[in-house]
C-alpha cells in the first residue's frame, strides 16, 4: 500500500464513521494537535468530529537525510472524536484493519503514556500504540486544553503515517517509502530535509527569532484585546514555531527555553477563554436541536 | 442460609502496568471492608487482572442480611407535640423517617423524661439489591494512580470502563455501577476480536477465558515467561543471568505472554553497554541476554498474540534506528572534544539560586582540595582532573537526549579520547553511588570528588531553604546525603565532618551573598546529616541506637571515622561483663557531679587530698593518663577503654573510704574536681554513663 494509499484509507475509513474530512493547518505546527480543528475544538461544549493529514515541523528531530528514520518534517494523520464513542478502542484497531493489518497476526499494544503540552496548557491519559514494538499512534482522551477541563471529553487518534508506511511496505529506510508506484518519500522529501537541516541546525538566527518572538507575542496580546482568539491563536502557533528553531540551534538555554514556555502557556490559556467567550456568543451553534 | 459466589469483571481500555496489583489488591481491600461493615457474610475474595480486566470473586456470600430488632431513641415526648397537642415537624420526621405513623410509635421515660421510640423489627435484606451499590462504593473509595474522564459521562476512573459483568449465583445481575449497565456476557482478548462472550455460569467464565487464550492469574503468565525465557537461555546456551526485574511490568501488558527471541545487528555492540541496556530494556522492553559476561546482538520480547514471523521482524526493525540513532548521537558527540567546552556549562542551570552547571563545578574543585588537604594531602591525585571535566557530558547529545546516561557517556567518550582510565571512569564513579544497592567509587580520586559534588548540593539545597520534605526531594538531597555518608564511613577519610560541611557553605555563600545569613538554614543542614548518620549506622551496620547516640551527643563535632571506631569498641564492651563496674561507676560520678552543681577547677591541688585513697585513685589516674591520651590519638578505643577499666578498684575504694560532703568547703571541691576529672575520661569517647549492660 503506498503512502497516499493510506492517507486516502484513513480519510475514508474515518469519514465513514462521521467525521469531517479536513485538509491540514497552513501554519508551521509540532504536532497535529496544534490544528485548530483539535485544539479550539476540543473546547467546550460542542461535539466534534474530524479527520485530516497534518504535516509537521520538529526542527530537532532534522538529520541531515542521514538517519532512516527521522525527520525535521513529517506527516501525521489526525482523528478527534468529541465526545469519545465508546467503541473508540475497536473503532481504531478496524481502522488499522482497513490498512491490512491483520488484528490476530500482529503484536498489537496499547502502553501507558499520558500526554501533556506545557505551551498549550493540555494534558490527557492515554497510551502509545505499538505495532509489533514500533510505536504507530498516540491516543489520547484530552482532560485538560488551554487550562480548561474539557467536558465533553474528546479522543484523540494520531497515526505516525511514515512508521505504519514502513510496517506496510517493509521497508527499513523512511527515504525508500513509495508514495505512489513511481515515485518515493525520498525522492519528494530529502533535498528538504538537508536543506532545512542546514537551516535548523546551522543558520538560524537567533537575533532575529528572539526578536520575532517578541513581536508576535504583542500582536497576539493585541488581537486577545480586540476578541479575536482565532487569529491570536495563529500567533501562538507562529511562535511555538520560532521557539522550536531557538531551540534546534541551541540558542537558549533550558531555564530560557522555560521561560519563554511559560509565555506560551500563558497566550494558550488566554486564547482558549476568548474562543469559549465567543462559541457562548454564538449559543454553541454546533449542538443540534 | 444459602452460600452463593459472586463474580465481578470489570472491562477497561489498557490499564497501566506498573503497580497493577497494588491497585487490583486495593480495589479488593475495599471491598472486603465494605462488606463487613454491611455485614454481608463471605469466606473470602479473589483478585485476577489482565491488562483490559480487572476480576474479583466473592466466595460463600451470604444471600441474606439480617438486622436485628433493635430500639431507637427518638425526640422527648414534649417536643413531638405542641401546646394544643398537635404533632410537631420534629415529631413527624421522626416518624417519617422510619415510615411509621406518630402515633403509633411508642413513649418511655428515660432519666425522669419522656421520649418516644421506635422498635426496628428483624429484618432481612437480599444482598443482589444491595450489591451493586457496595461494589460502586468500594470502588470509588480507592485512592488511585490517576484518574480520567472519557465521553460524556460524569465518572472518573483509572481508564474507561467498557463492559461490565456481574453474576450473583450463576445469574447475571442486573444494575448500573459507576455508569455503565452490568451485563451477562464478556470479552476475549480485544485484540483479536471485538465479539461478545455470553457467559451463563461461574465455571464457564474460566473455560470460555481460556478457550480465548486468557489467563487472568498474573502469577500464572509470570510463570509462563520466565520458563519461556529460560527455554531459550538453554537451547541458545546463553547465560543465564537475566533480569528478571521487566517480568512483573511485561506480565500485566498482555493477556496470554507468547515470547520469541530476536535479533540485531552486531555493529551496535560496539555502542556502549548503557545505552544498548536503556534502549533494549528500558525503552523497547526486552530481556537482554548475555555470553561471557557480554551483552550478545539478541533479545526476548513478549507479544499479546501468538508469534509469528512478521511480528518478530517487526520487532527487529524497531530496535535498529534507536540504536542507529544512538550512534548517529554519539559521533555528532565525538566529532570535537566536549571536554574542551567548559564554557558550555554556564548554559545549564544546577539551580536557580544556587548558579550554573559551571560555578557548581568552581565549587566542587575548591571542595575537593579541602577534602583531599584534610584526608590524603596527594598532590599526585587526580580528583582535580576528574571534578574540571565530570559535568562536560551533560553537554552532549547523547546526554541531553537520555538524561539517565549521564555520567556513563562522559566516561565512554573520555576513553575515547584517550583520557586516563582513573579519569575516564571518575566521571561515571562520581555518580556513585546512584541508588541504595550501588557500590561507592572505587578511586580516592572519584571518591573526592563524588563527596564534594553531593556535599555541595545538600548544603546548597538547605540554604536555599527547599530541603527535602515528604515525598518531594527533586534533586535528591535525601540520595545524595546518603551516598555522601556511605563514602565517607567505607573510606575511613578521618575528617571533621562539621568543619567540612562548613567548609561547603563558606565555598557557597562568597559566591551568593544572599545565602550567607541563612544560618537556620546551616544548622538545619547539620541536623539533617546527624540525622542520617544515625539511620545509616543503626540501618547498614546494626549498630545498637543508645551507643549511636552517647557516641553522637558527647562530641562537639561529627567525624564519622572516629565515631565508628568508637561505636564498634563499645558495643563490643558491652557485652563483655568485665566491663559491668565501669558503666556502674561512670553512672555514680555522673550522678554525683550532676547533683553538686557546681563550677569545678580542672586544678586538683594535691596538697589537699587528705585520705590515702584519694591519693592513690589520683596517682592511678595521673599513672594512665598519657596512655589514655595516647589510645585517643591513634583511635585505639579498645584500648582506652581498657585502660579506663583498670581505674575500677580505686574508683570503688574511694567510694568505700571517702565522705565527699565535708565542712571545709575546698576540700569537698577537690575532691569532686578529683570525680569530674575521671568524668572527662569516662565522657571522652562516649557518654557511657547513659549506657548499661
Amino acid at each position: 500500500m503506498t503512502f497516499q494509499e493510506i492517507i486516502f484509507k484513513l480519510k475514508s475509513f474515518w469519514a465513514s464513521k462521521g467525521c469531517v474530512s479536513l485538509e491540514p493547518y497552513d501554519f508551521p505546527v509540532g504536532a497535529a494537535t496544534f490544528h485548530p480543528s483539535t485544539f479550539l475544538r476540543a473546547l467546550g461544549p460542542e461535539p466534534w468530529k474530524a479527520v485530516y493529514a497534518q504535516p509537521c515541523r520538529r526542527p530537532t528531530d532534522g538529520r541531515y537525510g542521514e538517519n532512516p528514520n527521522r525527520l525535521q518534517h513529517y506527516y501525521q494523520l489526525q482523528v478527534i472524536l468529541k465526545p469519545s464513542p465508546d467503541d473508540i478502542q475497536d473503532l481504531y484497531i478496524e481502522s488499522l484493519e482497513s490498512l491490512g493489518v491483520v488484528r490476530k497476526k500482529n503484536d498489537i499494544k496499547f502502553i501507558d503514556d499520558n500526554w501533556e503540552s506545557p505551551s498549550l496548557g493540555a494534558a490527557g491519559v492515554g497510551w502509545e500504540v505499538q505495532l509489533n514494538g514500533m510505536e504507530i499512534s498516540q491516543f489520547t482522551y484530552f482532560q485538560q486544553v488551554g487550562g480548561i477541563e474539557c467536558k465533553p471529553v474528546a479522543g484523540e487518534l494520531t497515526y505516525g503515517l511514515e512508521r505504519i508506511a514502513m510496517h506496510l511496505q517493509s521497508v527499513d529506510n523512511l527515504y525508500d517509502i513509495k508514495w505512489n508506484d513511481d515515485i518515493t518519500y525520498g525522492e519528494i522529501y530529502l533535498q528538504n530535509e538537508e536543506e532545512n537541516s542546514k537551516y535548523n541546525f546551522e543558520l538560524v538566527e537567533p537575533k532575529i527569532l528572539i526578536k520575532l518572538f517578541e513581536d508576535v507575542e504583542k500582536e497576539c496580546n493585541k488581537l486577545l484585546s480586540k476578541d479575536l482568539p482565532i487569529p491570536a491563536y495563529d500567533m501562538l502557533l507562529q511562535n511555538s514555531h520560532t521557539l522550536n528553531l531557538l531551540d534546534s540551534k541551541q540558542a537558549i538555554s533550558s531555564t530560557e527555553r522555560q521561560a519563554y514556555i511559560l509565555r506560551l502557556r500563558k497566550l494558550s490559556f488566554l486564547v482558549a477563554k476568548k474562543y469559549l467567550e465567543n462559541r457562548n456568543k454564538l449559543n454553541f451553534p454546533l449542538i443540534k436541536k | 442460609m444459602v452460600n452463593k459466589k459472586l463474580l465481578f469483571e470489570i472491562g477497561v481500555e489498557d490499564l497501566p502496568s506498573k503497580n497493577l496489583d497494588i491497585f487490583s489488591e486495593k480495589i479488593k481491600k475495599s471491598i472486603e471492608e465494605n462488606f463487613k461493615k454491611n455485614s454481608i457474610s463471605f469466606s473470602s475474595i479473589n483478585n485476577f487482572y489482565t491488562n483490559i480486566r480487572l476480576v474479583f470473586i466473592v466466595n460463600k456470600i451470604s444471600e441474606e442480611i439480617i438486622l436485628e430488632k433493635k430500639i431507637i431513641k427518638g425526640p422527648p415526648l414534649a417536643k413531638c407535640y405542641d401546646n394544643s397537642n398537635n404533632p410537631t415537624k420534629t415529631g413527624l420526621g421522626f416518624a417519617k423517617k422510619y415510615k411509621t405513623e406518630l402515633h403509633l410509635l411508642k413513649e418511655e421515660e428515660i432519666d425522669g423524661q419522656k421520649y418516644i421510640l421506635y422498635e426496628q423489627p428483624e429484618s432481612r435484606i437480599k444482598i443482589k439489591d444491595i450489591i451493586p451499590k457496595i461494589i460502586e462504593e468500594s470502588i470509588n473509595k480507592v485512592e488511585e494512580q490517576k484518574k480520567m474522564r472519557w465521553g460524556s459521562a460524569d465518572i472518573s476512573f483509572i481508564r474507561p470502563i467498557r463492559w461490565i459483568l456481574l453474576m450473583l449465583d450463576n445469574k447475571h445481575l442486573q444494575a448500573t455501577i459507576l455508569g455503565v449497565d452490568t451485563n451477562n456476557y464478556t470479552y476475549g482478548n480485544k485484540i483479536n476480536s471485538s465479539e461478545k462472550i455470553r457467559v451463563n455460569n461461574y465455571d464457564e467464565y474460566f473455560t470460555l477465558l481460556k478457550k480465548e487464550n486468557v489467563e487472568i492469574d498474573t502469577e500464572v503468565r509470570k510463570d509462563i515467561i520466565q520458563k519461556e525465557i529460560y527455554n531459550i537461555i538453554l537451547s541458545n546456551e546463553f547465560e543465564e543471568n537475566v533480569d528478571y526485574k521487566l517480568v512483573d511490568e511485561l506480565s500485566n501488558m498482555v493477556e496470554y505472554p507468547y515470547v520469541f527471541l530476536g535479533t540485531f545487528p552486531k555493529k551496535y555492540l560496539e555502542l556502549p553497554r548503557e545505552v544498548l541496556e536503556y534502549v533494549i530494556q528500558d525503552t523497547q522492553k526486552y530481556f537482554l541476554v548475555y555470553k561471557k559476561k557480554e551483552i550478545t546482538n539478541f533479545f526476548i520480547g513478549i507479544s499479546n498474540v501468538k508469534i509469528n514471523k512478521n511480528i518478530v521482524k517487526g520487532h527487529e526493525r524497531v530496535v535498529n534506528p534507536r540504536l542507529d540513532d544512538a550512534q548517529f548521537f554519539i559521533s555528532k558527540d565525538l566529532s570535537s572534544n566536549i571536554f574542551e567546552k567548559k564554557d558550555f556549562l554556564k548554559r545549564l542551570i544546577f539551580h536557580k539560586n544556587l548558579g550554573s552547571m559551571f560555578d557548581k563545578v568552581q565549587r566542587i574543585i575548591e571542595l575537593s582540595s579541602y577534602i583531599n588537604t584534610q584526608s590524603y594531602a596527594d598532590k599526585k591525585l587526580m580528583f582535580k582532573e576528574i571534578a574540571e571535566i565530570c559535568k562536560l557530558d551533560l553537554i552532549s547529545n547523547m546526554v541531553v537526549e537520555i538524561p539517565k546516561l549521564q555520567g556513563y557517556i562522559g566516561c565512554y567518550y573520555a576513553k575515547k579520547l584517550g583520557f586516563n582510565n582513573i579519569v575516564s571512569e571518575g566521571i561515571r564513579e562520581h555518580y556513585a553511588p546512584r541508588n541504595a544497592e550501588d557500590e561507592i567509587p572505587s578511586s580516592v580520586d572519584a571518591q573526592i570528588v563524588s563527596m564534594a559534588d553531593k556535599l555541595d548540593t545538600v548544603v546548597g539545597i538547605f540554604l536555599v531553604n527547599e530541603k527535602p520534605t515528604g515525598t518531594r526531594d527533586p534533586l535528591g538531597v535525601r540520595r545524595s546525603t546518603n551516598g555522601f555518608l556511605r563514602i565517607l564511613i567505607k573510606t575511613n577519610f578521618s575528617i571533621n565532618l562539621t568543619q567540612l560541611i562548613n567548609t561547603s557553605f563558606r565555598v557557597i555563600s562568597c559566591k551568593f551573598d544572599e545565602l550567607k545569613d541563612n544560618k537556620e538554614g546551616l544548622l538545619a543542614c547539620h541536623s539533617f546529616f546527624k540525622e542520617k548518620l544515625i539511620s545509616i549506622f543503626k540501618e547498614d551496620y546494626g549498630f545498637n541506637e543508645s551507643v549511636i547516640l552517647s557516641v553522637i551527643n558527647s562530641n562537639k563535632t561529627l567525624n564519622t571515622y572516629e565515631m565508628l571506631k568508637k561505636v564498634q569498641a563499645l558495643e563490643i564492651i558491652l557485652e563483655n561483663s568485665n566491663y559491668e563496674e565501669l558503666f556502674g561507676n561512670a553512672k555514680r560520678v555522673s550522678n554525683i557531679l550532676k547533683k553538686s552543681n557546681l563550677t569545678l577547677s580542672s586544678n586538683i591541688e594535691e596538697n589537699l587530698l587528705r585520705e590515702s585513697s584519694e591519693k592513690i585513685l589520683y596517682n592511678a589516674i595521673n599513672n594512665i593518663t598519657d596512655e589514655l591520651n595516647l589510645a585517643l590519638e591513634k583511635n585505639n578505643y579498645a584500648e582506652y577503654l581498657e585502660k579506663l577499666n583498670t581505674l575500677n578498684p580505686y574508683v570503688k575504694i574511694f567510694f568505700d573510704e571517702v565522705m565527699i560532703n565535708t565542712n571545709e568547703e575546698n576540700i569537698k571541691l577537690n575532691r569532686l574536681s578529683l570525680l569530674d576529672s575521671i568524668n572527662n575520661f569516662y565522657t571522652n569517647i562516649a557518654n557511657i554513663s547513659i549506657l548499661s549492660h
